[in-house]
């Protein structure tokens, strides 16, 4: 059903970059790595249930049996955390998570649904997630969630420590299904992966049918990764490129590649873009208001047309793939598609957070998690207040 | 009192060339500084024809109302124009400390990363960038750490006999290694997903943010400390000759080469607030600039600022206009100017290590 | 004119290098100082040209001392009137660069010394005896009327160490100062009226022709040390003829430390 938008990721390394591609490959392959092939169901099942334990298969392609549900889990990849609250609708499974796990945690929405998610510990692991392996066994987890794609020197000191590990891809939206039901399996709550994974695809056709039947020629949207010191924009290859596209949009930054999607570009060359919506991504302090009073940018279509958005920021950051990636989509096709209508995103989100959370956001809250604030200038953002 | 009678034909024959022709490197190179600014004002992903080019910075200068748009007029004016003058400062602040350093250290290998200002500058930067502070704290810190890597420097040769020049190298070499340590400190405390790629990217070095402010605010210590070495220029030389002969001569090494090393230190830190580390700047144009006119810091100075700001004006313009991707300026720096630093040491090798 | 009276100097805690040491070296004429290596003879002119600060005794003198250093190559490649210009330092204001008069007085201290051919040549490129030449003409460029030369001719062929001889010659007649370092006693006697002897018992000063005997380079040197009388352009001079040592080492050894005590 998604065809036209499930592409393998070219594996293209810059060679100039390549030391600061391992500094910020975590950050770049969070931003948005690959391309959205969310294909739902069609993906192979990671997991299966037997009478004698439960049986997952990781990214590497390593199996691993269960006696028992399992109680203790410490996740290192930084979006793992999230997504196994979401999944297990508690974080008292959650016994360790990375540090900036949990500066996310308290800084969203996540420490208020779940307030003991801030109590759990998080000195895991560096920012390179190298795990401490000492205060990983202290913590006595059934299992460990780690990155799988980075080689085995960040896997096998605890392995070798007996811990059983579970090795993770990420960067597209495949891989969040595949996340949630590997969760789901572990935790035997198996009906909350298909709960998850089945409003995702839900959703997705329904954008998609929506992006198809618009003008082939959308808007264009920019997506900055960071404006401030230095400007990275997603470019090709980027999941951010991918639900530009998915809403019937166009990315101007199509044509430019980088190692991770993100790409480093010049001043000048957004202003030969002229975009016509901006968004300004999570890892990013920048705030609509900054643009709009940078002279620089005075004379871009969007910032004459106060057409720049700060994304959202809810359970989790809304720029990379997660379990709100649907929010991000209906958030843009609203922003790229006014209709004039309000109330239909908010809804969502308090549809979706009942799902994901059981949890009922405030309008304040919601007003928090939609950046009302940051968002009060620019065009067309009414449509998202409260009613 | 100890004059004879003017030796006529020594006067006539004994008046080099050089004396007078000292002008000439300098004015070729002013000239070709102006010429590369300007082609680097008019190129760029965005197009801007270069008669619009010249009106945009007309009715800037002069108020004269040219044809060009207003994107034209912002492109030219606010994103290229600081651009192209903070790489001129920089790389011309590099190059002309790069030459007082080595001709204080008596050394041609010597560049402002040897005496550790580098590192003392970048600690401070990627502090203030590690901390969320603006960039009035970037150009502090780097100030003050480049200041104090300085200051290490003197306390660790600090000796009533003078300083060996040795132990300013180690000493350099030792407070740079520190100051490297704490740098890789601040990357790994550094949130991975928002301060980080930050610091890295600025550690990598880049004028692609430049700004009317941050020009600003790199003119004046890259100004200030140039402008010194230049009075000092004739004074370097004897410096250049050793403590021994300069003391010899009458000249007190020890004060001049401190004010020629808080010269360029205030170069250093000025370069690297704004711009982040770009190496290789400060080692291979002034060995460039020798090459070409000679050791006589006399001219060698202006002529390593000029060559400097050259340099780094087609290296950045590269930089910004053969991929619409931004590539980093140090990367593009090294990658360019070891491999001719190479050719240029093969090549030459005689002529630089007979004299040293 | 230059005179250090009751020098002494010791680097910090070591022992004294020479204590007491006094001497005065009038204008037309030349001191030497001799002595085996290691005494610190060297320490010496630096103590006379200002370059080390002895801990005792006072140095005075008519004007700043020109000082010699051994020629050696320098960092940087600089022309030889750029080297000699660079003795005009005193005269030149710190912002300032040499004026057309300090290039002149650099041109004549180079013709005085007979070099100004080399004006343009590269210091580096220069044979050793013209590097020592370009040194000399630095420091006479630099006005002083008290040279201090650290063995001005070490290093050099036999024509060059004759040129270098005359040449101090010529400027001492011209009226400079000159104090110098040697190990060649046959320079000694060719130049100086006083001599500075640092031998293993202390230092001693006076006249040339009351020092520099048979008796007294034997006891500096610890060796056999025989001068021999000749007539050369009129003029009675003494030059040193060496007693080679070509007896069994162990004889030789006790010779040697018969005299000199270690």
């Amino acid at each position: 059903m998604c065809a036209e938008i499930l592409n393998p990721p070219p594996a293209t390394v810059h060679p100039g970059l390549l030391r600061r591609r391992s500094v910020l490959r975590g950050a770049a392959v969070l931003g948005g790595a690959a391309l959205l092939t969310a294909c739902g169901g069609s993906g192979s099942s990671p997991a299966t249930t037997n009478p004698r334990g439960i049986t997952v298969k990781d990214q590497r392609g390593k199996t691993v049996v269960f006696d028992k549900p399992v109680t203790r889990v410490v996740t290192l990849p930084m979006p793992a955390a999230s997504m196994l609250i979401a999944v297990d609708q508690s974080a008292e499974h959650l016994v360790g998570m990375h540090d900036a796990s949990w500066t996310a945690v308290r800084d969203g929405i996540l420490g208020t649904i779940f307030p003991a998610a801030l109590k759990v510990t998080h000195d895991v692991g560096d920012q390179e997630f190298v795990p401490n392996v000492e205060s990983i066994v202290a913590l006595e987890p059934d299992v460990v969630i780690q990155w799988g794609d980075r080689g085995s020197g960040i896997i096998a000191p605890m392995e070798n420590a007996g811990l059983t590990v579970l090795g993770l891809s990420y960067g597209t939206q495949d891989d969040v299904a595949t996340w949630t039901r590997l969760f789901a399996t572990m935790l035997d709550k198996p009906q909350r992966a298909e709960a998850i994974i089945s409003n995702i695809d839900d959703q997705l056709g329904e954008m998609t049918s929506l992006g198809d039947s618009r003008p082939s020629t959308g808007p264009s949207i920019l997506y900055f990764f960071q404006i401030t010191e230095s400007i990275n924009v997603a470019g090709s290859n980027s999941y951010n490129d991918s639900y530009i596209n998915l809403v019937g949009g166009t990315n101007p930054a199509a044509d430019v590649e980088g190692p991770s999607g993100i790409v480093g570009v010049d001043a000048e060359q957004v202003l030969a873009w002229d975009p016509d919506i901006i968004l300004i991504g999570n890892f990013d302090v920048a705030m609509p208001a900054d643009v709009y009073d940078d002279p620089v940018w005075q004379n871009l279509s969007a910032v004459k047309a106060r057409r720049v958005y700060k994304v959202p920021l809810g359970g989790y950051r809304w720029d990379p793939p997660g379990q709100e990636s649907p929010l991000m989509w209906r958030w843009l096709s609203d922003i790229a598609f006014p209709a004039g209508k309000g109330a239909a995103l908010r809804s969502q989100v308090v549809t979706d957070y009942q799902l994901l959370y059981d949890y009922q956001p405030s309008d304040a809250q919601l007003d928090m998690i939609l950046r009302i604030d940051a968002n009060r200038e620019s065009a067309n953002y009414r449509q998202f207040d409260a009613t | 009192m100890l004059r004879e009678a003017e030796p006529a034909a020594a006067q006539e024959s004994g008046r080099p060339a050089r004396f007078g022709g000292s002008v000439v490197p300098v004015a070729t190179m002013a000239v070709v500084l102006v010429g590369v600014t300007l082609v680097a004002l008019s190129v760029g992903r965005f197009p801007v024809p270069f008669l619009h080019v010249v009106q945009v910075v007309a009715s800037h200068l002069f108020g004269i109302e040219g044809s060009a748009s207003a994107v034209e007029g912002n492109v030219v004016w606010l994103v290229r124009l600081p651009r192209v003058v903070l790489a001129l400062l920089v790389g011309g602040g590099l190059g002309i400390a790069g030459a007082a350093l080595q001709a204080t250290f008596r050394n041609p290998l010597v560049s402002p990363e040897i005496i550790g200002v580098s590192s003392g500058a970048s600690f401070g930067g990627a502090l203030a960038l590690l901390l969320g502070l603006g960039s009035l704290f970037l150009v502090a810190g780097a100030f003050v750490f480049g200041l104090a890597a300085l200051a290490i420097l003197f306390v660790l040769t600090l000796d009533r006999a003078g300083a060996p020049m040795l132990m300013v190298v180690l000493g350099g070499v030792v407070t740079g290694s520190f100051f490297s340590a704490l740098v890789a400190l601040t990357t790994y405390v550094a949130d991975p997903y928002t301060t980080l790629p930050a610091i890295v990217f600025w550690l990598l070095g880049s004028v692609a943010s430049a700004t009317f402010a941050k020009v600003l605010v790199a003119a004046v210590p890259i100004l200030g400390g140039a402008v010194v070495l230049v009075l000092l220029r004739w004074r370097i030389n004897v410096l250049s000759l050793g403590d021994e002969d300069a003391t010899a001569l009458g000249l007190r090494p020890s004060p001049l080469r401190w004010v020629v090393l808080v010269s360029t230190s205030l170069i250093v830190a000025g370069a690297v607030a704004v711009s982040g580390v770009i190496g290789w700047v400060g080692l291979v144009i002034p060995h460039l600039a020798r090459m070409w006119v000679g050791p006589d810091h006399r001219v060698l100075l202006p002529v390593s600022f000029l060559m400097g700001a050259t340099y780094l004006i087609v290296i950045d313009t590269l930089a910004r206009t053969v991929t619409a991707g931004e590539i980093p300026l140090g990367v593009l720096t090294a990658l360019i100017g070891a491999p001719a630093f190479f050719v240029l040491l093969r090549r030459n090798r005689d002529k630089i290590w007979d004299s040293a | 004119m230059l005179e250090l009276e009751g020098v002494g100097f010791r680097f910090p805690r070591r022992d004294w290098i020479f204590r007491g040491v006094s001497f005065c070296v009038p204008p037309g004429t030349v001191t030497a100082i001799l002595g085996p290596n290691g005494r610190g003879k060297t320490t010496l002119v630096r103590c006379a040209a200002g370059l080390l600060s002895p801990q005792e005794g006072a140095i005075r003198h008519n004007g700043p001392v020109g000082f010699v250093p051994q020629a050696h190559g320098g960092a940087f490649a600089y022309g030889a009137l750029d080297m000699v210009v660079m003795g005009r330092v005193r005269q030149v204001h710190l912002f300032a660069t040499p004026s057309t008069g300090d290039r002149v007085a650099a041109l004549d201290a180079m013709d005085r010394v007979g070099i100004a051919h080399l004006h343009d040549r590269q210091f580096p490129t220069l044979s050793g005896g013209e590097q020592q030449l370009v040194l000399i003409a630095r420091a006479i460029a630099s006005e002083s009327p008290v040279l201090a030369l650290d063995e001005p001719s070490s290093g050099l062929d036999l024509r060059n160490q004759a040129q270098i001889l005359s040449l101090l010659r010529k400027l001492v007649a011209d009226g400079l100062a000159v104090l110098l370092t040697t190990h060649h006693p046959d320079h000694a006697l060719y130049l100086a009226g006083s001599v500075v002897l640092m031998g293993s018992d202390g230092v001693s000063t006076g006249a040339a022709a009351d020092l520099l005997t048979d008796k007294g380079l034997s006891d500096l040197y610890g060796m056999d040390v025989r001068t021999v009388a000749y007539r050369q352009d009129g003029t009675d001079r003494r030059a040193i003829v060496t007693r080679y040592d070509d007896r069994p080492a162990g004889e030789a050894s006790s010779r040697s430390s018969a005299t000199s005590p270690r």
